[in-house]
Parts: C-alpha cells; structure tokens; sequence
C-alpha cells in the first residue's frame, strides 16, 4: 500500500462513522464512496464496523428484570403517597 | 408489534395526565421507560442494585418535577439525562472523574489493528454465548466517557442531538466520542472473530 493510499484511509478512516449514520456532507460523501469502491481494507472497516453496531444494537441492551419494574412501580407510589399526605397535612 | 403488546404509547397524553397528578400515568412512565432506563444506568454504574436506586430516584425525581418540565426537550431525553445525572454522581463518589491522558490513550488504542472480513452473518457463524461475552466485556471496559455516548446512541437509538444533550456536550464532541467507541468495540469483536476464525480452519 502507497503512503498515500494510508494516508486517504486514515482520513476516511475519520468519516466512516457519519458515513454510516447518513450525516456525512454529500459532497464528501461522493468522494469516500469513490474511495471505497477501490479500497477493500476501508470497504472491511465500514462493514465490520457495521456489524458492529448491529450487534450491539440486538443484544446489548440489558434487561431490567421483571421483579425490579414491580419494586420501582411500589416505591414510586409510596413516595407520591406519603408527598400527597405531607402536602395535604 | 407483538400480539400482546400494550396500546401505542403516546407521550403528549402521559405527560398531559402526569402534570394532572395522575397515579396511574406515572405508573404508565415506569412502565414504558424503566427498561431503557435501566439498560443505560446499568452500563454507567455497573451494578443491578445501584441501577435500581438509581431508577427510583429518577421516577421519584420525574414525578415530582413534571410540572417543571417546560417540553423542550423529548420526555425520554430529559429522563435519561436525570438518570445519566444520578449515576454519574454515584460513579464519582467511587471512581474520579476519567483523566485527558487516558482518553487520549483510548483514541491510541482506538486505531484499527485487525482489518479482515468477517462471516457474512456474524451471529450464524460463532456460538452465540461466546460472543456476547465478548460483547459484554468489550462494552465494560470502555472509558465510560465512550461507553455513555455508544449506549445512548446506538444501543437506546437516540439522535445525535438527543445523547449530546443527555451527556452535556456538543453534537460534535458526542460525535468523537461515538466514533472511538465504535473503532474500539470493532476492534475486540474483529479480534475474537480472526481467532474464532482461525480455530476453524485448524
């Protein structure tokens, strides 16, 4: 790989991400798909970095447990309960 | 959407019956937004038993400030930012705050390392336990400057917008923060597919 070919990578490397989330100016968007179609490295980054946050996206939201949303929705009450009493006392 | 889903939530009718002092609307809050909620204190404190007070103190919060909530912003931006607020000061009554020079080592070790193809359908392609402990791990040892914009904006979904008001910063700081996040994460998981890969071939 020519020093200027990692060099347009490392700046690309840079715009991939508002590449992926559609916020990347058209015009540079124009130029990094030129970019793309010749580069199979920048081309793996974007998609392996795809699969990334598709992953993440599925499986890495953690799961509030139904026992804590029971806990959570009783002590809400019982706050708003003893404010009303306090208020109204 | 499911068959046994709840009806469509609307967030002009809830927030319209919360500011009434409806019981039951902030039962309905709980209900819609604790599991987002919880999914973002949990990835900033790190533990279920402090994600939770964290959650009661975010409803207990809410509720009794709704009628200050001027609508501004999203219901649920301004809830994350309450919770985002709860933990991070309980994260630095534990932990000082994360230094310049370890962000900066972060961005070094966000360069790519490993660039080769992986399964087309990564999820078909390895044991999925594995790669969700993989998964975990990575997400965990984040800094979590960068875990917070990852999980805001591209677990939760929000907008660009949305998790740079959460967090206090400028779109494009989140920006930043979202693309080493992303460069690092991609990093172990291209790791753990090159040796899953590798083993295959063995």
């Amino acid at each position: 790989m020519s020093v200027s070919r990692a060099e347009a990578c490392r700046r690309w490397l840079n715009a991939l991400c508002e590449y992926m989330d559609g916020e990347l100016d058209e015009e540079l968007c124009a130029e990094l798909e030129r970019h793309l179609a010749e580069c199979a490295p920048c081309t793996t980054m974007l998609e392996t970095m795809r699969h990334t946050v598709a992953l993440y996206r599925r499986w890495g939201r953690a799961e509030l447990p139904e026992e804590m949303l029971q806990r959570l929705k009783s002590i809400v009450h019982s706050h708003l309960s003893s404010d009303t009493e306090a208020s109204t006392a | 959407m499911a068959a046994n889903s709840p009806p469509a939530f609307d967030e002009q009718t809830l927030l319209h019956a919360l500011q009434q002092g409806d019981r039951r609307a902030c039962d309905e809050l709980v209900r819609h937004y604790a599991p987002r909620l919880y999914n973002v204190a949990l990835r900033l404190v790190g533990r279920p038993d402090e994600a939770e007070d964290v959650l009661q103190e975010t409803f207990i919060a809410a509720c009794q400030k709704i009628k200050q909530f001027k609508g501004k912003a999203r219901l649920g931006t301004w809830l994350y930012r309450i919770a985002t607020n709860n933990g991070l000061m309980r994260l630095r009554r534990r932990t000082p705050a994360i230094s310049l020079d370890e962000l900066a080592e972060s961005w070094e070790e966000a360069e790519p390392h490993i660039v080769q193809p992986w399964p087309e359908d990564p999820e078909k392609a390895v044991d999925m336990a594995e790669l969700r402990a993989v998964m975990e791990e990575a997400i965990r040892t984040l800094p979590e400057s960068l875990r917070m914009a990852f999980v805001l904006r591209d677990i939760e979904g929000l907008s660009t917008q949305e998790a740079a008001e959460v967090l206090g910063i400028s779109p494009g700081a989140l920006k930043v923060r979202l693309h080493r996040a992303r460069l690092l994460l991609r990093e172990r998981l291209a790791e753990y597919f090159a040796s899953a890969q590798e083993e295959g071939t063995r």
